[in-house]
C-alpha cells in the first residue's frame, strides 16, 4: 500500500481528488439519465434482461434507500475503487516494464 | 450508452467480446514496454475522473434526452490510444460489477464502443488536426474539441449498430443508427468542449503531463 502513496502525493493529484469528489457531490443535481439508447429502447418495448444483482444498483447503497447521499457515497466508493484498481494495475505495469528491461 | 444485458444477440456479444479481447491484449503487450512511474498517477486520476465524470447528465438534447462524457478521446490524448482503451475498460468493468450500470454480457460491446472506438477516433483526429494546424496549442484544443466530439459520434454509431443487428430491436439498423449518431452527434459537442477546456487548462499549467510516452500501436 505505500508503495502507492508515492503516486498520490503530488499537489496536482490531490487537487484533482478534490475536484472528483465535488462533482460526485453535484451528481444528485444532474442524475436525470434518459440517454438517446433509452429512447431507441422505448421505440421497440424491449426489456432489459438482469443476470447479476449488483452491490450498488444505480449508484445507490441498498442500506440507504434511493437517497442523494447514497448516490454521494456510492459515487465516492467508485472513485475511490477506481484510483486504487488504477494504481496497482500501474505499478504492475511498471514493474513488468522493469522485468523486461533488466 | 451502457448497453445492458438482453439486448444483444449472442453472436454480436461473442463477436465484440472477442474484438475487444484482441484489442486489450495488444494494449496490455504495449503498456507493459512502455509504462513508467511517471505515467501512474496521471492514469489513476484521469480514469477516475472519468468515472466521476459519468455521473453527470447534461440535459439538453432532442426529445428530452441527456448524455453524459464518456471520456474515451480525452484520456486517449493524454496516454495515447492503448491507454485509453485500458482505462475505458476499468471504469466499464467498475460500473458494471459495482454498480449494474452497463450489462455483464455487454461488456466486450461496450468497450469496444467506449474503449476502442471512442479513445482511437478521438486521439488520432486530435493528431491529424493539432499536426495541420502546426502543434501549436490552438491547434491541440481544437483537435481536442473534435477528437471528443466525433469519437463520441461513432461510438454512438456502433452502439446502434450493435443494437440494430440484434433481432431484439425489430427495426432494425435503420431506426438505430440515425437516432444514436444524430443524437449523439449533437449531445457530443459538448463531451467536445469538456475535451477541448482540459486539454487547454493542461497545455496553461502542466503541458509536460501532454508530452508523456503514449501507449500506442507501432
Amino acid at each position: 500500500m505505500s508503495v502507492l502513496v508515492k503516486y498520490i502525493k503530488g499537489r496536482w493529484v490531490l487537487l484533482s481528488i478534490v475536484v472528483m469528489i465535488i462533482i460526485v457531490l453535484m451528481s444528485p443535481l444532474f442524475s436525470y439519465a434518459y440517454e438517446p439508447l433509452d429512447y431507441v429502447v422505448e421505440q421497440f418495448n424491449a426489456v432489459e434482461k438482469q443476470i447479476y444483482e449488483a452491490p450498488m444498483p444505480d449508484y445507490i447503497i441498498p442500506a440507504l434507500g434511493e437517497t442523494a447521499i447514497s448516490g454521494i457515497l456510492a459515487g465516492i466508493i467508485g472513485v475511490f475503487v477506481t484510483l486504487f484498481v488504477c494504481l496497482v494495475l500501474g505499478y504492475v505495469l511498471r514493474a513488468r516494464k522493469a522485468e523486461g528491461t533488466s | 450508452m451502457h448497453i445492458p444485458d438482453g439486448y444483444l444477440d449472442v453472436w454480436v456479444l461473442a463477436l465484440f467480446f472477442a474484438l475487444t479481447v484482441i484489442m486489450l491484449v495488444l494494449a496490455f503487450r504495449k503498456a507493459n514496454k512502455i509504462v513508467e512511474d511517471r505515467h501512474i498517477p496521471l492514469f489513476a486520476v484521469l480514469t477516475a475522473a472519468v468515472f466521476a465524470a459519468q455521473m453527470i447528465n447534461w440535459p439538453v438534447g432532442p426529445g428530452g434526452t441527456t448524455a453524459h462524457l464518456v471520456g474515451g478521446a480525452l484520456i486517449a490524448i493524454f496516454l495515447g490510444p492503448y491507454g485509453g482503451l485500458i482505462a475505458m475498460a476499468v471504469i466499464l468493468l467498475i460500473q458494471a460489477f459495482l454498480f449494474g450500470d452497463g450489462g455483464i454480457t455487454a461488456l466486450g460491446a461496450n468497450i469496444w464502443n467506449m474503449g476502442v472506438v471512442d479513445c482511437f477516433v478521438g486521439y488520432y483526429l486530435y493528431r491529424v488536426i493539432s499536426k495541420a494546424l502546426g502543434d501549436t496549442p490552438r491547434g491541440k484544443i481544437i483537435g481536442a474539441f473534435f477528437g471528443g466530439w466525433i469519437g463520441i459520434t461513432l461510438a454512438a454509431f456502433f452502439c446502434g449498430l450493435e443494437i440494430g443487428i440484434s433481432t431484439i430491436f425489430p427495426y432494425n439498423i435503420a431506426v438505430s443508427v440515425p437516432v444514436m449518431t444524430i443524437y449523439h452527434c449533437l449531445l457530443g459537442t459538448i463531451e467536445g468542449l469538456i475535451t477541448a477546456f482540459v486539454v487547454g487548462y493542461t497545455l496553461k499549467v502542466r503541458p509536460d503531463l501532454l508530452e508523456l510516452p503514449k501507449i500506442n500501436p507501432p
